[in-house]
């Protein structure tokens, strides 16, 4: 398996550099509290965060597969409410019966813009707009994020519609679908460095863009750490809802630091 | 059931952030904080209430005003700005708030409810 993987020079050069970087000098982290769920509060100006995730999705069955994606990302705090992304690269590590490979999807841009605060204000929110381009796949993302604290609780709403188009290059993007999905967590901490919570995540494939489609629901323990001017995410979902096809299990891991 | 859970997640989301009155708010600036507060200007404590609320609670939950003493403020602001990459002035402006915050009597409850 990482033999192949090794041989793709594009993913080797983006696996090193994030590794490099994110052992490398020291910074001051943001803690994201929650995998699959983002926060209405956006990264202080002149901030610079390099985010590295891990999702694996485990099918058992006859379809039995194991699925690791990956984003390796940069995050800037642009003023006091707009922050900017640029996700180097995703890439997929894919294990089947048949085999395993590794591709890369896409790269893109991510833009949040906060608009009220979860503390001060009734509720925090904050409008998510990203654009991903690959080699035969453009994705738009957009998302409404919602969250309030109370003390050291933190609860967070995303509402996501997601529309993709695919084909063999970008000029002939001949396939179409779509997604909406909803996300819930809470937060509890513990202490100024560690927190534990659960994340509920539902997704509503839209093939076509038209009929609904498949209605998968997952949810599961989270917890975050930081120390220091790093900090690690993690998320473990289990699907509640039944569709064997879908994954049983998928668990998320953040590692993050600041510049 | 699994057809009807989006309005009933969106329902439940709603509902908890509905309630989200109840949440714990650092005090706002006020005459009586003015009073206190050794010179600092209503912008200025105003500021620092903005970093807490933003720049600190980013990592962090805000922690009432009553909960430290005025010196352990100032440590723990020391100790957090460079980690916050706070400058000189958002820092002057945080410990303001917090020590002017601090040395303000919470207002007293209103009598008609």
């Amino acid at each position: 398996m990482f033999h192949r993987l090794f041989r793709r020079p594009q993913i080797l050069a983006s696996a090193l550099a994030g590794v490099l970087l994110a052992t490398a000098g020291s910074a001051s982290a943001g803690q994201r509290k929650f995998a699959y769920s983002y926060e209405t509060l956006t990264a202080p100006v002149g901030s610079v965060e390099f985010e590295n995730w891990v999702t694996w999705k485990h099918t058992s069955g006859d379809g039995r597969a194991d699925q690791f994606d990956f984003r390796h990302e940069f995050e800037f705090g642009v003023t006091d409410r707009l922050q900017i992304g640029l996700s180097v690269a995703d890439w997929r590590l894919t294990d089947t019966s048949t085999g395993s490979r590794a591709t890369y999807r896409h790269s893109g841009v991510e833009v949040i813009y906060n608009l009220t605060n979860p503390t001060t204000d009734f509720i925090g929110s904050a409008l998510y707009g990203e654009l991903l381009i690959g080699e035969g796949v453009i994705e738009l993302e957009g998302k409404l994020l919602l969250q309030k604290n109370f003390g050291p609780v933190t609860l967070v709403y995303n509402a996501i519609i997601e529309a993709e188009w695919e084909g063999k290059t970008l000029k002939h993007l001949d396939e179409r679908s779509g997604e909406f999905a909803q996300t819930l967590g809470v937060s509890y901490q513990v202490n100024p460095n560690f927190n534990v919570g659960a994340e509920l995540l539902h997704e509503v494939a839209l093939p076509e863009w038209r009929a609904e489609g498949k209605s998968v629901v997952f949810a599961g323990p989270n917890a975050s750490f930081r120390a220091g001017r790093f900090f690690a995410t993690v998320a473990g979902l289990f699907r509640v809802t039944d569709h064997d096809e879908e994954p049983d299990v998928q668990t998320r891991l953040i590692f993050g630091v600041d510049f | 059931m699994v057809g009807h859970f989006p309005r009933l997640l969106a329902g439940a989301a709603l509902a908890v952030f509905a309630s989200g009155c109840v949440g714990t708010v650092p005090p706002p600036v006020s005459p009586a904080m003015l009073r206190v507060s050794r010179g600092a200007t209503a912008q200025t404590l105003e500021a620092g209430r903005i970093t807490l609320t933003t720049r600190c609670a980013s990592c962090h939950r805000v922690y009432p005003v009553a909960a430290y003493s005025p010196a352990r403020w100032a440590e723990i602001v020391e100790e957090m700005a460079e980690r916050t990459k706070l400058d000189a002035s958002q820092q002057a402006a945080l410990l303001a708030y917090l020590t002017a915050a601090h040395a303000t009597p919470p207002p007293a409850p209103n009598p008609a409810g």
